[in-house]
């Protein structure tokens, strides 16, 4: 009757036999149980109860079903405590609680080892105790409201880990950092997972040990590979067919334990599978022993693989794609140098074409108008291609880093007027407007001169290449840090989908209407380039059909650019010869073609200024025929006496044979290259000022700074016009003229000085000399520069005792500001001069060194008589002191060794006897004793009195 | 030297010498320079005169 509420438990609590429980028989159960029970049944909501002294089990279906598990129906009627020995350090306190003060107990996923599927299940529990009273109100047993919680709590930690190996934050990285990555998501849930392996194949299909969590890497049961043989386990080759395969892990060996006291004695082995390909590898995940290998354990451990496997795989792809963008980098490099070495090779043939049609289109007369038209076509290709090679050079150079720049602080407005001004023609002749607006800015900016042409003129090309109505603006203004120049035009606008590509290199607007199809796609992006050495930006504003705006912002001052690229303010205006083909390309897009000739082009072939008989004459060293051939009709049709060579060798020669007046020369050449020649031509004194100018294909400031370093007076970089290269030699002659006349006059006024005259550089040695100096030593200009010692220094070998003294007074000489000295020196034929010198330091203005400029004359003359005046005086004291003959002779012999400062003086008297006779003379000595065999006197007797005080 | 022209100074590398009349016969004096230094003109002018001045 008490368990009729539920026929299903309720027959199992009928059989207990409840006569051996302290509860007694059902039927004498006091109302209070039986409605407790009654209660306890008829709910479907998980319940159990425990009642009287031994707090007795009842239990109702759903707790059955969902929490008793084999325990059932062997729980019904026992001691709460049997029941539930293995939680009840956990559950008995607060059942206690619950009797003794009546409070009802609250607890939320409380974690409990239940043993109830044949092993301690890790299982989850909110729960609430409330006490059951009898009908004296006393507290004699409690109820259990329970739901379990597990599948909740164990789904949201493996959520959890799932969430974690997806909040990478990166997007791809390395194929090593990923798997560090996720061991250590992975480490943080050693519930689950108290350890993983994971492997990947290798080329050879053997299985690396790739990472670990949970585990040190180097744990004596791991194996670092898994060859792909047979020795290899079994779930190798499953895992590498794409198989999951559950291993058995015994106890034998020690493993990690993860979260839990006992090690896993399963584990599952998941293939880490790629995307249509065969698996990348496969994770071996140590299993939680307290819980089943569910379907929703298996699908945790196959994402985490899943997640690995994709992670291996974006790795390797983005690897790949990094590999594939380093050559596709290394091919641009190399397609930059390619451009950059062809470039170079044009500008060779670019002269030859250029020249000779430049020539041939002013020739006032033989052409006609057919021929002219087409001269005119090839002249403006010609230009067209010199400007690409130029443009191409300038991008080779700006991406090999080595643009070099010479940034110099200029009026801005000016500057851009002034370039504006080259285009004004062409804009007139397109019947659009051209509004130039550039008030005077109160800062400097600074700008390469040479870049900011081709920024403003590429940009007004573009303007006028696609504006068909309206007009074009340039207009310079500031804001707070820098300078702001825009230049809009009212064209065809740019589509918003292009806008993002505008400066992108080689990317050319397809179908856009414009006044010419042709164009590099290489302008805009080179113009970027450019601005931004110039530590500025470019951007642009433009609408389909109404117009396009270009702003360009350069900073003021010089903060941005390193001190090595500044250089003084320049002074030129005019625009340089850069503007001409961006204003002949123009033109030509015009109706009418370009029919005038800009003024900059009209060459001027005048004669030089010198007459007939004054013909100046010019040596050509160039290793290309054509080239020579080329250069020699120009020069000798305007005048100048030609001769050429074909190497720098040949023209050292040449040069030495006969000084031309002004060399041209080639830079590359064999044998000797031509700043090779120009240091040797600095070298020679008689050629040192000769004016050499170089020609080169190699553009670019680097490489004419390389040519006037050398030496050489002026630079031209192939292609260059004939009116420019007869422009620079006219001007380097009668520079070199104005030089010469000073130069001349100079060596006249140092020649008509009487004293010797010299000048010596810092290291001592003599490079000029003036005629007096030829005449008192007898050495010339020819054999300038005289090294040290100079010739004319008294022998080391004969004369060491002068030759010291002159070393001793020529380096105070070089160490001295001013001086003074009388030194002994030779004349070329061997004769002996006194000289006195007096000397000053003096700085050369042109190389700052320093240079001693001395003058001396010969005073020979003036020593000897002081030195015969000196000497006869010594002497006469001598003899006026002395009593007797003997007396005389010794003294004087004394005085003769310190006049010459001698090694021995004898005084040999011979008594008169005939002259053959052999008489054995008397000696006195004055130095030192023994008889050398230079002696004449040879073996004279040792009895001779001796006179010298050293004897 | 003995047999030389009187006050006529004689050179050789590294010595030079002049014979003079002595009361009782010949000098001759032999001057061995310290180095195989040239005796110039100007040495012969002095070395006449002083040897002159001696005799």
């Amino acid at each position: 009757v008490v368990f009729r509420a539920d026929d299903e438990v309720g027959v199992d609590l009928a059989a207990v036999d409840w006569a051996s429980t302290p509860l007694g028989v059902p039927e004498d159960w006091p109302q209070s149980l039986r409605t407790a029970v009654n209660i306890l049944l008829s709910s479907r909501f998980s319940m159990w109860m425990a009642w009287g002294p031994d707090l007795t089990f009842l239990c109702n279906a759903a707790y059955r079903r969902d929490t008793l598990g084999s325990k059932y129906p062997w729980a019904l009627g026992q001691p709460a405590r049997e029941v539930w020995a293995e939680i009840w350090s956990d559950i008995g306190p607060r059942i206690d609680s619950v009797l003794t003060t009546g409070n009802a107990t609250w607890d939320e996923g409380l974690m409990l080892f239940l043993e109830r599927s044949g092993y301690p299940e890790e299982t989850y529990h909110t729960f609430s105790y409330s006490p059951l009273r009898d009908e004296d109100a006393d507290v004699v047993g409690m109820l259990c409201v329970v739901s379990e919680d597990t599948d909740r709590v164990i789904g949201a930690r493996r959520m959890a880990t799932l969430r974690d190996l997806g909040s990478d934050p990166s997007v791809v990285r390395t194929e090593a950092q990923m798997l560090h990555f996720v061991a250590e998501q992975l480490d943080g849930n050693p519930y689950d997972l108290p350890f993983t392996l994971t492997y990947l194949f290798g080329d050879d299909g053997d299985a690396q040990l790739a990472g670990v969590s949970g585990i040190e890497r180097d744990h004596p049961v791991i194996a670092q590979t898994l060859p792909a043989n047979r020795s290899s386990p079994a779930f190798v080759s499953m895992a590498a067919h794409g198989e999951s395969v559950l291993i058995q892990l015994g106890d034998s060996r020690p493993l990690p334990t993860g979260a839990w006291d006992t090690q896993p004695e399963q584990a599952l082995v998941v293939p880490l599978l790629q995307h249509g390909d065969a698996p990348v590898g496969f994770l071996i995940a140590g299993l939680n022993r307290h819980r089943p290998l569910d379907d929703s354990y298996r699908g945790f451990v196959e994402l985490v693989a899943g997640y690995i496997g994709a992670g291996v795989s974006s790795a390797r792809s983005y690897r790949t794609q990094q590999q594939r963008a380093d050559e596709l980098a290394e091919l641009d490099r190399a397609k930059t140098t390619f451009f950059s070495n062809i470039s170079h090779e044009f500008r060779t043939p670019l002269t030859l074409i250029l020249g000779p049609l430049d020539d041939l289109r002013h020739r006032p007369t033989g052409v006609d108008e057919q021929a002219r038209r087409e001269l005119e076509l090839a002249h403006r290709n010609g230009l067209r291609l010199a400007k690409l090679v130029n443009t191409l050079l300038d991008f080779s150079r700006i991406q090999a880093g080595r643009m070099q720049s010479q940034f110099q602080p200029v009026d801005l407005s000016a500057v851009t007027v002034e370039l504006a001004s080259v285009f004004r023609s062409a804009i007139d002749r397109a019947g659009l407007s051209f509004t130039v607006d550039c008030p005077p800015l109160d800062e400097p900016v600074y700008l390469d001169r040479d870049m900011w042409e081709k920024v403003v003129l590429n940009l007004l090309s573009n303007a006028l290449k696609f504006t068909f109505d309206g007009g074009i603006t340039v207009r310079v203004g500031r804001d707070d840090t820098g300078a702001v120049v825009t230049i809009t035009d009212t064209g065809i606008g740019v589509p918003a989908t292009e806008m993002p590509r505008l400066f992108e290199r080689f990317h050319r607007i397809e179908n856009a209407r414009s006044r010419s199809s042709e164009g590099s796609g290489i302008g805009l992006a080179l113009v970027r380039e450019l601005v931004g050495l110039h530590g500025g930006t470019i951007t642009a504003a433009s609408h389909e059909g109404v117009g396009t705006t270009f702003t360009i912002r350069v900073p003021f001052g010089a903060a941005h650019l390193s001190d090595d690229d500044l250089a003084p303010p320049d002074t030129r205006v005019t625009p340089g010869v850069v503007g001409e083909p961006y204003v002949q390309e123009a033109l030509r897009w015009l109706p009418g073609g370009a029919t005038s000739t800009p003024a900059s082009a009209v060459p001027t072939l005048s004669a030089p200024a010198a007459g007939a008989d004054d013909r100046s004459r010019v040596l050509i060293a160039d290793d290309n025929a054509d080239m020579r051939e080329y250069l020699t009709n120009l020069l000798r049709s305007a005048g100048y006496e030609v001769r050429e060579v074909t190497d720098g060798q040949q023209a050292l020669e040449a040069i030495r044979a006969q000084l031309p007046d002004l060399v041209i020369s080639d830079v590359m050449m064999p044998a000797l290259g031509g700043l090779e020649l120009v240091a040797a031509l600095r070298n020679d004194p008689r050629t040192s000022a000769l004016p050499v100018l170089l020609l080169s294909a190699r553009a670019g400031q680097e490489a004419s700074i390389e040519g006037l370093q050398a030496g050489a007076d002026d630079y031209l970089v192939k292609p260059f016009a004939a009116a420019e290269l007869l422009a620079r030699v006219r001007a380097n002659l009668e520079l070199a003229r104005l030089r010469n006349h000073h130069a001349r006059w100079r060596t006249a006024l140092v020649d008509s000085l009487q004293e010797a005259f010299f000048v010596c550089d810092e290291r001592g040695a003599v490079v000029e000399i003036n005629t007096a100096f030829t005449e008192m030593l007898g050495y010339g200009t020819e054999g300038l520069p005289y090294e040290p010692m100079h010739p004319w220094w008294p022998d080391i070998d004969t004369d060491q005792e002068f030759h010291r003294l002159v070393e001793t007074e020529f380096l105070d000489l070089l160490q001295s500001q001013q001086g003074a000295f009388t030194i002994p020196v030779t004349h070329k034929d061997g004769h002996r001069l006194w000289i006195a010198v007096t000397f000053n330091r003096a700085d050369d203005p042109e190389t700052g060194r320093a240079v001693m400029v001395g003058t001396f004359r010969d005073v020979t003359a003036e020593r000897y008589s002081v030195l015969r005046t000196t000497a006869l005086g010594a002497l006469n004291q001598q003899l006026a002191q002395a009593d007797a003959l003997d007396d005389a002779l010794r003294g004087a012999v004394g005085e003769l060794q310190r006049v010459w400062q001698a090694r021995r003086v004898l005084a040999a008297t011979f008594p008169a006897a005939a002259n053959s006779e052999p008489v054995t003379p008397t000696l006195a000595i004055a130095g030192e004793p023994s008889s050398g065999p230079s002696s004449p006197i040879g073996n004279a007797t040792a009895s001779s009195r001796c006179a010298a005080p050293t004897c | 030297m003995r047999s030389a022209d009187l006050l006529s100074p004689v050179d050789v590398p590294g010595a030079a010498g002049v014979a003079l009349q002595h009361p009782r016969g010949v000098l001759v004096l032999w001057i061995e320079l310290a180095e195989q230094r040239p005796f110039t003109e100007e040495d012969h002018t002095l070395l006449s005169v002083l040897a002159g001045r001696l005799g």
